[in-house]
Formats: structure tokens, sequence, C-alpha cells
């Protein structure tokens, strides 16, 4: 049996949106994947961008190490960076029992994230 | 590698690289689902272990081995992931160790942890619901 043979990995692209950057994941995150994702949010590439917005509704599962470089992400941007989540998917759930999603802007949609980032960044 | 899982049981030998983890993570999905035990938490846990084991437990350059195993008893599957590498570490700049460890101790129902310098198994335990 080949056991690597299912193994569906991850595709991340980045999207320009109206000066933001809106970064969507599909598939699976984990420690063998992760890399992905950490060079698509990577703070340093979207210095000139007007935010950043990682879609994850795509994403079946993640674990600590795809949390890790979100929050990160997340930190570096402080207020340019927000994630939107599937309601009820494991990714959710993942950002709800380890404290995260109370403290990062998230939302079940990526029109509305940009709708509420313009306003933050309207905001005097 | 041994995979066997036809009754719940799984005895599967890794290397100790980033690819195992996801591999560590389908097997359990399937004893989990064969056993009847909700599998999204527990391959979330083996996830966190076997990545764990990946970046903690071996030196530079030497190649490990870990060991997921999965038993199915009265209501509980017990399920154990072990390395043969140095044992815990703790590290001043570490990617998440502490995160991985709590979410396996939030997930199980109960989860220990037993390290030395032959390496680290962490063990853990799920519930099983009854049949409805």
């Amino acid at each position: 049996m080949s056991a690597n043979s299912d193994i569906p990995g991850v595709e991340v692209r980045i999207e320009e949106r109206n000066g933001l950057a809106l970064v969507i994941a599909r598939g699976e995150i984990d420690l063998a994947t992760v890399d992905e994702l950490a060079l698509a949010v990577d703070p340093t590439r979207h210095q000139s961008s007007r935010g950043v917005i990682a879609d994850l509704r795509s994403v079946s599962f993640m674990d600590s190490s795809g949390l890790a470089v979100i929050m990160r992400a997340a930190a570096a941007l402080d207020g340019r960076f927000s994630v939107v989540l599937k309601p009820g998917s494991a990714v959710e759930r993942l950002f709800s029992i380890t404290g995260v999603l109370d403290g990062m802007l998230t939302f079940s949609d990526p029109d509305e994230a940009e709708s509420v980032m313009r306003e933050i960044e309207r905001a005097p | 590698m041994a995979l066997e899982n036809d009754r719940g049981v799984l005895d599967l030998e890794l290397p100790g690289v980033r690819a195992s983890v996801p591999t560590a993570r389908r097997a359990i999905e399937r004893v989990a689902l064969d056993a009847g035990a909700e599998p999204d938490d527990i391959a979330l846990a083996v996830s966190e272990a076997v990545a764990n084991a990946v970046l903690h437990a071996f030196e530079p350059g030497t190649r490990g081995t870990i060991r997921v195993t999965a038993r199915r008893k009265a209501g509980i599957l017990n399920v154990c992931v072990a390395d043969d590498g140095r044992g815990m570490t703790p590290k001043a700049h570490s990617s998440g160790l502490g995160v991985g460890l709590g979410l396996i101790t939030r997930l199980a129902r109960d989860a220990s942890i037993r390290s030395s310098a032959q390496g680290t198994v962490v063990s853990m335990r799920f519930e099983i619901p009854a049949a409805a």
C-alpha cells in the first residue's frame, strides 16, 4: 500500500482586489504544506499592499503550523490582516478552541472582510 | 512500514520527515471512521503529535522513526505517537510546540507525554460514542 497516494496537499493563490491582497488557500495545511501559505502571507511581500485577506474557506484541514503562520502575519500587519472562515468548518473550530478567533479580524465572506478593512483604513 | 486497520487497529512506522504528518493523519482518520469515533479531533491531535516529533525529536542530519499505533478497547480508542529521538528539549524560539501539545490535551479525553533520552511517547485516549 502506498500511504502517500491520497495526500491532497494545498494550493494557494494571490489575487489583487482594489489594493488589497486576497490570499485564497485550498486543501490541507500542516507541517508538510504550510510553507506555501507562509510564502503567500509573508508580511514582507505585502508591505505596499493596503492589507491582506486570507480566505481559508476551502481549507479542509489545518493544524497549529498553519495557525502559527496566520498569527504571525496578523501580528506583523497589525490591523491590515483579516481571515475568512467557513462557519462550522474544522478550521473555524481550530481558531475557536485555541482562542485565536476572539483576537483576530475574522469574517465568513471576503466582501464583508474587504468592506470592514476599508472602514478601518479610513478611520482617523 | 506495517499498516493494519481492519479492526480499528493501526501500527504504522514512518520516517521523521514532514511528509509523514499527512500520512499519519490519513491512516488514523481511517481507523477512527472504522471504529465509529469522531475522526476530525483525532486526526488533528495525531497531526500535532507527529509534527512535534518531526520538528523537535531528532538531531539535525539524523534520520529518526515515528511509530503511530492505535488500539480499540471498551469504547475507547487508544492512540500512541512514539519517536526514537532525543526526548523533549525546550527551545526559546520553538515554532508552536506549546500550542500543539495544548491542542492535544483539549482534543483527547486524556493524554500523557513520556520523554527520555530514548525518545518521546504521546499517548492519547478518545471516546468512541455508543452506536445509536
